[in-house]
């Protein structure tokens, strides 16, 4: 029973940074029908930035999530240009192909940059811990758990409670006739890129501190297990992005625990399969359009 | 006019034997890595390591005064561009022989292929255990298998520490891991008459996992004296970072795989007082090995490992073998030159940058010192096992 409790923990920790991915994914995807699948790689990249400014400044975590936030705003404005303002409407799949090109790009670079080995992510508050029965929770779990609920409690009051949600949400809804109502269509496009980066880039820092180590071939991972979350949850929905990640990280550790590791994937998509079967629009999908 | 002089010149020089030598001279050696992919840091010491190797070579005048020149391929981590490059080395590109390629994966369509068509190949970073039974008379490797290498250090360990009872974390999707894991281990436990708190209830986890938290607290609750990787250096590291992080304090084990700067780097301090085998000493202190290894890092400006060192013995290893074979280099004589070099590659002795070693002229497999390799202070402390 103890070590149930203890993975039902360890599972709530990953699946909040799957959570992370998925917000960032679905965000883009509910205003734009667009897959990002440079996403996975934004957040690869946020983590290396993050891993260097915390070299850098001798083990500053809050600094390091803070330079990986702003890379990954700043990749979310690349790929906003790079893919999707710059590149042919006439063929729809034109932007999500660029996606993947770009997503190439970055993961080449990486590999490039830092080799291909694993590199280490030195944990500052390394093993302390507190002990909560018979759950053990790394300060470090702390932080992480921390940032990740300010920013999806900051997702919640942006897209409910200001003029930019409004904005997007408008645009996700239709962008004519958001712009016939005077939306900046592409100004908000590029915003929810921005935002998107936002949580990529702490979805990279944070994911980072839990496993120890990255290398240039984390993004796809990651970003699958955020895409399982977010169909599950419910396609564009972020509230659904938000359970569905939670929902991926407790399956997959439950596998890991109680199966064997060759079937944490199986159980993810076989759970993916059951909620496309028999409740197709997600947990928390009424319809693909009806979002937060 | 002047066109048909040029081409009628050609023809002439052609058919000329000197000039035919002269073409002849370059000796053609086949290298298959790549620096993509998960692995592709040891591709890239690879490729350096056998492009060292071949400019010292030459500039010492080559082999027999023909130069060295090296036919190279990136399969670009992908298993299914293998075939194609094989047999383009071979028929194509007409090599004498084949180093490489990156991993035992990639190994286990290589070697098939180089022994279909009769052309010694040399894996040098290839440690599955028994990767060669098949693949025999034509291939080899310098590096010595994972299960050799680390039997006698892990029997002389669990003897001096006492270790009752242990737990395994197996990696069941890297080939070498998945062997080591599911039949090295196992069978070495039975042998030492250690308990395998996992044989019943395995703990798993696959390579690129981003997370291990799951697989550590399954560990935890098992209290085991000790904690085996069966792993990559990179995984490895990343599961003793979870394992200290939840407080364990288990002395952890791993193979020869785990030596080296990678585990050292990633892990840190959560690695110190791990033991494993080792089998590339780079402060051996035989002078002509010692001349190996500070010419190459001095030309680099770091470290060498064992990826690089085995390339670049790889080529020395060929070479010498070309020269005790006798092989003529003649295009006509392709196919027996290829044997001529088979042949001498079994039961050579080669004396390079990772030491004195010899091929086995039964198995091709090497025979080289092994050492147990303790990391202690942050380095890793290499004595040798008798």
């Amino acid at each position: 029973m103890d070590l149930l409790l203890q993975q039902l923990y360890n599972g709530v920790l990953i699946g909040s940074t799957y959570a992370l991915v998925a917000l960032g994914f679905t965000l883009v995807l509910g205003t734009l029908d667009l897959l990002n699948f440079a996403h996975g790689e934004t957040i690869m990249l946020s983590a290396y930035a993050g891993l260097v400014a915390l070299l850098a400044s001798g083990g500053s975590v809050l600094l390091a999530i803070a330079v990986a936030i702003a890379v990954g705003a700043l990749l979310g404005l690349i790929v906003y240009f790079g893919s999707f303002r710059f590149v042919s409407k006439k063929y729809w799949t034109a932007p999500a192909l660029s996606t993947v090109g770009i997503a190439l790009i970055l993961q080449t670079g990486a590999a490039r940059l830092w080799g291909t080995d694993q590199r280490a992510v030195p944990d500052p508050l390394g093993d302390a811990h507190l002990q909560l029965g018979p759950i053990m929770v790394g300060l470090s779990h702390l932080v992480i758990l921390g940032v990740t609920l300010a920013l999806m409690a900051g997702l919640h009051v942006l897209l409910r409670h200001t003029r930019l949600g409004k904005a997007m949400r408008a645009v996700a809804e239709n962008h004519v006739t958001a712009a016939l109502l005077g939306v900046p269509v592409e100004r908000t496009i590029a915003f929810t890129f921005l935002i998107s980066g936002v949580l990529a880039g702490a979805a990279g820092s944070l994911t980072s501190l839990v496993y120890h180590t990255i290398t240039p071939f984390i993004g796809l991972n990651i970003l699958l297990k955020g895409m399982t979350g977010m169909v599950i949850g419910g396609l564009g929905n972020v509230y659904g992005a938000m359970f569905g990640g939670v929902l991926v990280g407790v399956l997959e550790v439950l596998a890991v625990s109680y199966l064997s590791s060759s079937y944490q994937d199986v159980l993810v998509f076989a759970a993916l399969i059951a909620v496309l079967m028999f409740k197709p629009a997600g947990f928390f999908g009424v319809q693909v359009r009806d979002r937060a | 006019m002047n066109r048909m002089f040029a081409i009628a010149l050609a023809g002439v020089l052609a058919a000329l034997p000197g000039f035919a030598t002269a073409q002849a001279q370059e000796i053609k050696i086949g290298v298959i890595y790549t620096v993509e992919g998960a692995w592709g840091s040891y591709g890239q010491k690879s490729f350096r390591g056998i492009r060292m190797s071949a400019e010292d070579i030459n500039a010492k005048g080559g082999v027999n005064g023909a130069k060295i020149k090296l036919i190279e391929y990136d399969n670009r981590a992908s298993p299914n561009e293998l075939p194609n490059i094989v047999r383009r080395l071979a028929t194509v590109d007409n090599v004498l022989a084949i180093i490489g390629p990156n991993t035992s994966g990639e190994a286990e369509i290589v070697f098939p292929i180089a022994n279909q068509l009769k052309v010694p190949a040399l894996g040098t970073s290839v440690a599955k255990g028994g990767i060669l039974n098949k693949n025999r008379p034509w291939a080899f490797r310098n590096i010595m298998p994972d299960d050799q290498n680390t039997a006698p250090v892990i029997a002389e360990v669990v003897k001096e520490k006492n270790i009752k009872k242990v737990a395994l974390i197996m990696d069941v999707k890297d080939p070498v891991s998945k062997y080591m894991g599911g039949v090295f281990w196992p069978a070495l436990f039975d042998k030492l008459g250690v308990e395998d708190l996992t044989r019943k209830d395995p703990v798993t986890f696959q390579s690129g996992d981003p997370s291990v938290t799951a697989q550590v607290s399954k560990l935890k609750a098992m209290n085991p004296d000790a904690v085996v990787f069966s792993a990559s250096p990179g995984d490895a590291a990343k599961i003793a970072i979870e394992i200290r992080r939840q407080g364990m304090k288990q002395q952890l084990l791993g193979s020869g795989g785990l030596f080296g700067d990678e585990f050292l780097k990633s892990g840190g301090a959560a690695v110190e007082g791990t033991i494993t085998a080792a089998q590339f000493w780079r402060d051996n202190p035989d002078p002509k090995v010692h001349a190996y290894v500070s010419s190459v890092e001095k030309r680099t400006g770091e470290n060498a490992v064992l990826h690089e060192a085995y390339a670049y013995d790889g080529l020395i290893t060929v070479v010498e073998a070309i020269k005790k074979g006798g092989v003529t280099n003649q295009p006509a004589d392709l196919e027996k030159d290829r044997d001529r070099i088979r042949q001498a590659l079994n039961g050579i002795q080669v004396t390079g940058m990772s030491g004195v070693y010899s091929l086995k002229g039964d198995t091709g497999e090497v025979d080289r010192p092994m050492m147990k390799a303790v990391i202690s202070g942050g380095k890793w402390t290499l004595t040798p096992i008798k």
